[in-house]
């Protein structure tokens, strides 16, 4: 008896498991997800490395070298108060990737946690918290952000805050379609049968099922959430001097734009490489790991 | 087929051009309308029709006048009022000028100069002006009398809440319908927050323009403000950043003017509570900052670096013995032990367990961001640590009246009216804005006898110990002073930037080759 039901199990469930379902993978890879690891492998490494082997300290105020143009000892050059926008970068890229993966972090937990129990929950439960999705998806998630972290205040914890409030929903509209359509299939059933408990009935038939969209919707999520980041910071709202952000460093660099343009240049070019990196990363993986998915194009054609 | 295919083809590209067309032409008209102007102004203030809501952009672009004006020193000097007198401790006798007319057409008397003031007078603007009576003796006589000696009246009745406007210009209920004065333009349209265009008034008793059209635009923006200068869609540009003056005296056909200012950036402390309750604290902070080092490299060396509320170079009531550079971190260091913050070098000093750790709240202009993050860094030297705040100006002033801060660091206009009295705003225990909760019944004495007295060289006296004396007591700490940078087109002829920006002097400019 026990047997058949471990069979009905997914095989991708505990540590061997994981192994193989990453053999596999390894071996799956396509373009979009080497490079857009690739730029996110090196944007990591920048930023657990570069702060290490840079001579100069990000806040450290050198008056008399200000607004130098880039050189061999500067190779981006230097700010207003004379720090090394090289060094800057790299701590910024530490600030922007943390953040990015805190907020994710959160939104998934809050998102993941409301999808399943709408989906296990009786109908009432499912009615009121999908709703609240709703209300959640139809508000603009920027304006949103953007009131939460003034009226709590400029800093990163708040932006990391204000990012998390929104954009938990798309998770738990996600996780509940899935999980309700896994929920019809045998296996389930079967176990539900056996008055498997609510916890483990997640754990070992549910969750797996949904690690796949979720991990994707995940990926895609960093881009965005670096982007809104730096977005907030620009504004003032987000990182405080003399902590080295890169939307902060834009705003920092807006008045010299023409005379010393390196200084807007060289954190506007990190955000965007990593948001292209996160967006391929997860556009690759949503082709790995529902090779059924039609984009929109596709879909119009037929 | 092949016939009707080209109709077809005919037909859409017939719609093409035509909309094609339309749209350039519309965009042509648009063009047309916002160059219309002989002169054009780029600023970021936003004008209002009525004085007693911001009128500095109306009194700066010469469409209103006050009964007194200011002058090239920076004093008190006839406008409309051609004379006027101290005829007692509470009585002052002004003056009028004879055959002027409001833009209207009416004529400007005492009657009109009484109902404008009197608006005025009642107004929250004037709140604090311890006016009494407004009345008018003759045609062109007017007495105004004060609750108490009030030497500084004169300088009040020069405010851009204080100028006349025609009675034609004011509804029954009060409000401003129209902009009507006696000044130099007269208002030919009115965008309020975006654009006024004016016309040159050719009655003008004083000088007649030699413009005959001015537009003032709106540009909030920096960048775009020197861009359109550049593209020759402004005659003059004003506030610029400081970053910009290499760059623009380099451009060929474009003129930088950098007149100082009466307007100071500064450091106000709580002094309510821990840590600037305590002088020596505010002391140590004043002593530790490098204003030169600031003043020099941020911004630019165009502007001087300061102690006291006013420049010699502007105002003779400025006190000439302050230091202007007082930086002595090793004296900081010592004040700040002496205040039981101890603690070894490089690192934040503490007392009883407790950081020395303070926030310092400021709003994104005048580099006021860049300028607190230095102040960051030479205070960490002597082991205070700063967290620097940017927030909103409206949050701030929130937050500092709420009394829920440690310091902000701010910018002041001095001379909004050209008379030492408004020190003080900065420093009375009761009548001054700044939320710092000092007192000092020596300087609150010093205060009230020269607002009372008459005597220039007794009021200056005194308004020179005031200066020394909060220089010590540190209820604020005063940083550096400020420079305008206004940008013309080279071919613009005969500006002079006014000391107290009271007017653009537009009546003395001319363009070349027209």
């Amino acid at each position: 008896m026990s047997k058949s039901t471990t069979e009905l199990v997914p095989s991708n469930v505990g540590l061997g498991g994981l192994y193989r379902r990453y053999r596999r993978f390894a071996l799956h890879t396509n373009t979009a997800i080497r490079l857009g690891g690739g730029v996110i492998g090196l944007l990591v490494l920048v930023a657990l490395v570069g702060p290490v082997v840079s001579p100069y300290d990000p806040t450290t105020q050198v008056l008399e070298m200000r607004l130098r143009g880039p050189s061999l000892a500067h190779p981006l050059g230097t700010d207003a108060l004379g720090r090394d926008v090289a060094t800057r970068l790299a701590y910024g890229a530490r600030v922007s990737l943390a953040l990015a993966l805190a907020a994710t972090l959160v939104r998934l937990v809050l998102g993941t946690t409301v999808g399943l129990l709408a989906a296990t929950g009786g109908r009432l439960v499912d009615i009121l918290l999908m709703r609240l999705v709703d209300i959640q998806l139809a508000f603009p998630g920027l304006v949103l952000a953007l009131v939460i972290a003034g009226v709590l205040g400029p800093s990163l914890r708040n932006v990391v805050i204000a990012l998390s409030i929104v954009g938990w929903a798309s998770y738990a509209r996600v996780v509940r379609g899935t999980v309700l359509s896994v929920k019809e299939r045998p296996f389930v059933q079967s176990a539900m049968l056996y008055g498997t408990p609510w916890h483990r009935l997640v754990k070992r038939h549910l969750l797996p099922h949904i690690v796949n969209p979720v991990l994707v919707l995940a990926t895609l999520n960093l881009g965005t959430i670096v982007l809104a980041a730096a977005g907030l910071s620009y504004l003032g709202l987000g990182a405080q001097p003399p902590t080295a952000e890169w939307g902060s460093m834009i705003a920092d660099g807006r008045n010299y734009m023409r005379s010393a343009p390196w200084l807007i240049t060289a954190p506007g070019v990190a955000i965007m490489a990593t948001v292209i990196g996160f967006n391929l990363l997860g556009d690759g993986l949503r082709d790995r790991f529902d090779p059924d998915h039609l984009d929109d194009r596709q879909r119009r054609r037929t | 087929m092949t016939d009707e295919r080209w109709h077809m083809m005919d037909r859409r590209t017939a719609l093409q051009t035509t909309l094609g067309t339309a749209a350039l032409a519309v965009a042509g008209c648009l063009a047309n309308d916002a160059n219309r102007a002989d002169f054009r102004i780029g600023s970021p203030w936003k004008p209002n029709r009525d004085p007693l809501d911001g009128g500095s952009t109306i009194r700066r672009l010469g469409i209103t006048e006050g009964l007194v004006g200011v002058d090239y020193d920076a004093s008190p000097a006839p406008e409309l009022a051609t004379d006027w007198e101290r005829r007692s401790d509470r009585e002052w006798e002004f003056t009028l000028r004879e055959d002027v007319t409001f833009h209207d057409g009416e004529a400007f008397d005492a009657t009109a100069a009484v109902d404008s003031l009197t608006r005025t007078v009642d107004a929250p603007a004037f709140e604090d002006v311890p006016i009494d009576a407004v009345e008018a003796v003759d045609e062109t006589t007017v007495t105004v009398t004060t609750e108490t000696p009030f030497a500084p009246l004169p300088a009040h009745l020069s405010r851009n809440e204080a100028v006349i406007l025609s009675p034609r210009a004011v509804d029954d209920d009060g409000s401003v319908t129209e902009t009507i004065s006696t000044g130099p333009f007269a208002v030919e349209s009115f965008n309020p927050n975006t654009e006024i265009l004016t016309a040159r008034n050719d009655d003008y008793y004083g000088q007649v323009p030699a413009l005959e059209s001015v537009r003032y635009e709106v540009v909030d923006d920096d960048q775009t403000r020197r861009i359109k200068l550049e593209n020759g869609e402004l005659e003059m540009a004003r506030i610029l950043p400081h970053e910009t003056v290499d760059a623009l005296e380099s451009t060929g056909g474009i003129d930088v003017y950098t007149p100082p200012v009466p307007r100071i950036r500064f450091l106000a402390f709580d002094t309510d509570s821990e840590p600037f309750d305590d002088r020596r604290v505010r002391q140590a902070v004043s002593l530790a900052i490098d204003r030169k080092t600031i003043t020099e490299s941020l911004l630019g060396g165009l502007v001087e670096p300061a102690v006291g509320p006013f420049s010699p170079s502007i105002t003779e009531w400025a006190n000439p013995d302050l230091e202007s550079n007082p930086y002595d971190p090793d004296r900081a260091r010592t004040l700040l032990d002496d205040a039981g913050w101890t603690g070894t070098a490089g690192e934040t000093r503490t007392r009883d367990g407790v950081e020395l750790t303070v926030e310092f709240l400021t709003f994104d202009a005048r580099s006021l961001p860049q300028i607190a993050e230095v102040m960051q860094d030479h205070l960490a030297a002597v082991g205070i640590s700063v967290d620097v705040r940017t927030l909103e100006y409206s949050a701030m002033i929130d937050r500092v009246h709420q009394r829920s801060f440690d310091a902000y660091f701010t910018s002041w206009g001095t001379l909004w009216y050209p008379d030492p009295d408004r020190l003080a705003e900065l420093y009375h225990s009761t009548a001054a804005s700044i939320p710092h909760g000092y007192g000092n019944d020596h300087v609150d004495t010093l205060l009230e006898d020269a607002r009372e007295l008459d005597e220039r060289g007794a009021r200056r006296e005194r308004y020179r110990e005031v200066q020394s004396i909060v220089v010590e007591d540190a209820p604020i700490a005063v940083v550096t002073n400020d420079t305008n940078v206004i940008a013309t087109g080279d071919d613009v002829r005969g500006y002079e930037p006014h000391p107290t920006e009271l007017h653009y002097g537009l009546e003395a400019i001319s363009m070349d080759g027209e």
